[in-house]
C-alpha cells in the first residue's frame, strides 16, 4: 500500500502522479502494477503496469507518468492527494545500464521509463553523451526535464521519430513507444547491426509471471513472459526472424 | 498465529494445514509470488496446467476484462510434464505447501502418458483437468458428458499413484451427472469450477477478441453459478468437492464451504489482491474463534 503525494494534470490526458511509502523504488524500465483501491474492487479487477518515472531515494517517493486511455487509468487520474493505492513491484528486469554513449528513442507516452534511465545513466557515467528523441503526436511534454538530463535532445511532432535517428553509432540504442514504432527502429538498427533494446507493453494480468497472459513470441520460437523476463528484450530476441 | 487446529483439513485422506489453494494457472508453479506474499502459509498450490508435451498457448489477445470477471484464452502454454518433474517439481515442494500437479491433454494417451511420468514425483495429489475451454479439441471435450469424463478418470487411476482430483467444467450439459460418473469410476475427489466459456466481440475492429473467438470466464461474476454448482454436486456426491470460481474473500469461502466444499481454490481475485488467500485463511481462522468453532469442518455443508 502506497500514498498518493502528488497526482497532476500536466497535459491533455497525460498526469504525473508522486506515491511515497514503497518498500523499493526499482531501477530504470523496472514497473509497478497499480490498482487503487477505492470503490469497488472488483471493477476493473486488473492492476495496471505502469513503468517508473523517477524516483527520488531521499524522500522515499516514486513518480509515474501515465497516459488516461480507458478505465484503468481513468480510475488512476482520479486519485487524490493523500488517497491509498496498492502497488505491486517493482517489477521486471529492467534495462541494463552500459558504461557507453547511449541513444534513447521514446514516441508518445513510450517517452515514460526513458527520463529514470537517463538519470541514472547521467549519475552512473557523467561523461559519456546522452542523445533522446521524443516522437509525438501532436504535442510535446516535458520537454524541459528531458533536455536537463540529456546532452542532445531531438523533438518530432507529427513524423516518424525514427527517421531523425543516426543508427550507425556506436551508442547504445534504447527504444520505447508504439510497437510500429519499436520495429521500426529495430529494422533500422539490424540494417547497420547495431546493438537495441526495446521495451514492450503487453497486457497484463498478474505482473509477476504467473499466468502466462503477457507471453510473447521469441526469435527462437519459445515464449517469453513480458512482465517477468521482459519487459526489455534486446530486439533480436523478440522481433527478428 | 494457532490456526493448526481450526484449519487444518483431511482432503482425501491427504492433510493441508488450511483449506485455502491457488487455482491452476493463476499461480505459476508457486514460486512467482514468493517475494509478495507469505507463499508457506497456503494449504496448497496447484500448478499450471501441464501437457505431456508442453505447448505455447495462444496466439493474438489472451485476456480482457468484464464486469468483475475477466476471460482468459492461454490454451494451457506450459513446459510439459518432463520439465515440471525434472525442475518444477522441487520449487513448489520448497514451498511448503501442498503440491498439486494439474494435468491436461489434447487425447487419451496425452493424459496417460502425463499420469505416469507424474509417479515419478511425491506429488499430494494429482488434478485432472478436463475441463478447459482454451484448447481445440481437448481438455474440455471429456469433461462434457459423464461416458467420457468416467472413462478418462478410471483409465487415468490405473495408472497413477496419487490421489486424483478430478477438476469439472460448468460448461457439461449435467454436472451433476459428470461428479457422479467421475465418483464411480474411481476419482478421489471432484473440483470445481473451471472457467465459463465466454465471448467478447471488439466492435470497432469489427473482430472477436481472441484469435479462438471463445475464452474462459472466472472471478466474482462467477461465483453464484459455481455456488450453486458446488452446492449440488456435493449433495450428489460423498467423495470431497474442492470449491472454487470468483472467491475473493474469506465471506466467500465459507459460502463455498457451506455449501459442501472440504476446500477452496482462489484464482483470479490474486491478480487483483496478491493478499487474498492470506486474507482469507486469516479471517477463516478468525471466523472459527468469533462462532466457537473447533475447526473449520464443523460448518462443512450445512446448508
Ligand atoms: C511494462 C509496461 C509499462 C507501462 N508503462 C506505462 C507508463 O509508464 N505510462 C502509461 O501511460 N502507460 C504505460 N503502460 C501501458 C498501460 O499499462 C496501459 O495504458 C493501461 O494498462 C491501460 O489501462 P486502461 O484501463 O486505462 O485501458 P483499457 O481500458 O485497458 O484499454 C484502453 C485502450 O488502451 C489499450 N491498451 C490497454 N493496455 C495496453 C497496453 N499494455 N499497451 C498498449 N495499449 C494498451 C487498449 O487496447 C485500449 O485500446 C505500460 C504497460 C506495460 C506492459
Ligand atoms: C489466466 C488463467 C489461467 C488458467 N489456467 C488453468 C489451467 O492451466 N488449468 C486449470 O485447470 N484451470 C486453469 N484456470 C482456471 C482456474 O484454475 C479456475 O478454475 C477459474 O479461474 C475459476 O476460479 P477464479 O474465479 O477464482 O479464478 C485458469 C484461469 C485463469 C484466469
Ligand atoms: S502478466 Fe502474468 S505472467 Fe506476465
Amino acid at each position: 500500500m502506497a500514498l498518493i503525494i502528488k497526482n497532476n494534470k500536466i497535459s491533455d490526458n497525460i498526469f504525473l502522479m508522486t506515491i511515497s511509502g514503497c518498500k523499493q523504488y526499482g531501477k530504470p524500465g523496472q514497473f509497478f502494477m497499480l490498482r487503487p483501491i477505492k470503490g469497488n474492487i472488483s471493477d476493473p479487477i486488473l492492476a495496471r503496469p505502469i513503468s517508473i518515472f523517477d524516483v527520488d531515494k531521499e524522500k522515499g517517493n516514486v513518480t509515474f507518468l501515465y497516459q488516461v486511455v480507458g478505465k484503468g487509468t481513468e480510475i488512476l487520474s482520479s486519485l487524490k492527494v493523500d488517497d491509498e493505492i496498492s502497488v505491486i513491484g517493482p517489477l521486471g528486469n529492467g534495462f541494463e545500464i552500459e558504461d557507453n554513449d547511449i541513444t534513447l528513442i521514446g514516441g508518445g507516452i513510450g517517452i515514460a521509463p526513458l527520463f529514470y534511465l537517463a538519470k541514472e545513466h547521467r549519475k552512473m557515467f557523467p561523461n559519456r553523451h546522452r542523445t533522446i528523441h521524443l516522437g509525438f503526436r501532436d504535442k510535446a511534454i516535458l520537454e524541459d526535464e528531458y533536455k536537463s538530463i540529456c546532452d542532445n535532445l531531438v523533438l518530432n511532432i507529427g513524423g516518424y521519430v525514427t527517421d531523425d535517428v543516426d543508427f550507425d553509432t556506436n551508442n547504445t540504442i534504447y527504444v520505447c513507444g508504439p510497437t510500429p514504432m519499436m520495429k521500426a527502429a529495430s529494422t533500422h538498427a539490424k540494417k547497420v547491426n547495431k546493438d537495441i533494446y526495446v521495451s514492450l507493453e503487453n497486457k497484463m494480468a498478474c505482473g509477476v509471471g504467473a499466468c502466462l497472459v503477457c507471453s510473447c513470441k521469441t526469435s527462437d520460437g519459445t515464449k517469453k513472459r513480458v512482465c517477468k523476463d521482459g519487459p526489455v528484450f534486446h530486439a533480436s530476441e523478440v522481433f527478428y526472424e | 498465529m494457532s490456526n493448526i487446529n481450526h484449519l487444518e483439513t483431511d482432503l482425501m485422506g491427504i492433510m493441508l494445514k488450511n483449506p485455502v489453494i491457488a487455482a491452476s494457472g493463476t499461480f505459476g508453479f508457486g514460486s512467482d509470488y514468493a517475494n509478495i506474499i507469505d507463499v508457506s502459509r497456503l494449504g496448497g498450490i496447484s500448478g499450471k496446467g501441464l501437457t505431456l508435451n508442453g505447448s505455447k498457448g495462444n496466439d493474438g489477445q489472451r485476456v480482457y476484462e468484464t464486469p468483475s470477471g475477466i476471460l482468459n484464452s492461454i490454451g494451457l502454454e506450459n513446459p510439459g510434464v518432463r520439465h515440471f518433474v525434472e525442475h518444477e517439481y522441487e520449487v513448489m515442494r520448497r514451498t511448503g505447501a501442498a503440491v498439486i500437479a494439474n494435468l491436461g491433454g489434447h487425447i487419451e494417451n496425452d493424459y496417460l502418458e502425463g499420469a505416469k511420468l507424474l509417479n515419478k514425483v511425491d506429488l499430494d495429489i494429482l488434478e485432472l483437468n478436463i475441463s478447459c475451454p482454451n484448447v481445440k479439441n481437448g481438455g474440455m471435450s471429456f469433461g462434457m458428458i459423464p461416458e467420457t469424463a468416467a472413462e478418462i478418470t478410471r483409465k487415468v487411476k490405473e495408472v497413477s499413484r496419487h490421489k486424483l482430483l478430478v477438476k469439472l467444467s460448468p460448461n457439461a450439459y449435467d454436472i451433476v451427472s459428470v461428479a457422479k460418473a467421475c465418483e464411480d469410476a474411481g476419482a478421489d475427489g471432484i473440483s470445481l469450477v473451471n472457467t465459463f466459456l465466454g465471448m467478447a466481440i471488439d466492435i470497432d475492429k469489427k473482430k472477436a477478441v481472441f484469435n479462438n473467438v471463445y475464452a474462459g470466464l472466472s472471478g466474482p461474476a462467477i461465483m453464484p453459478i459455481a455456488l450453486r454448482m458446488v452446492h449440488q454436486v456435493s449433495k450428489a456426491v460423498s467423495i470431497p468437492v474442492v470449491g472454487l470460481g470468483g472467491i475473493s474473500n474469506y465471506r466467500d469461502a465459507i459460502a463455498f464451504i457451506m455449501a459442501g466444499a472440504t476446500a477452496v481454490q482462489v484464482g483470479t481475485m490474486t491478480f487483483a489482491v496478491p493478499e487474498t488467500m492470506i486474507n482469507i485463511i486469516d479471517g477463516l481462522e478468525k471466523y472459527c474463534i468469533d462462532n466457537g468453532l473447533e475447526n473449520i469442518s464443523q460448518i462443512r455443508g450445512i446448508i
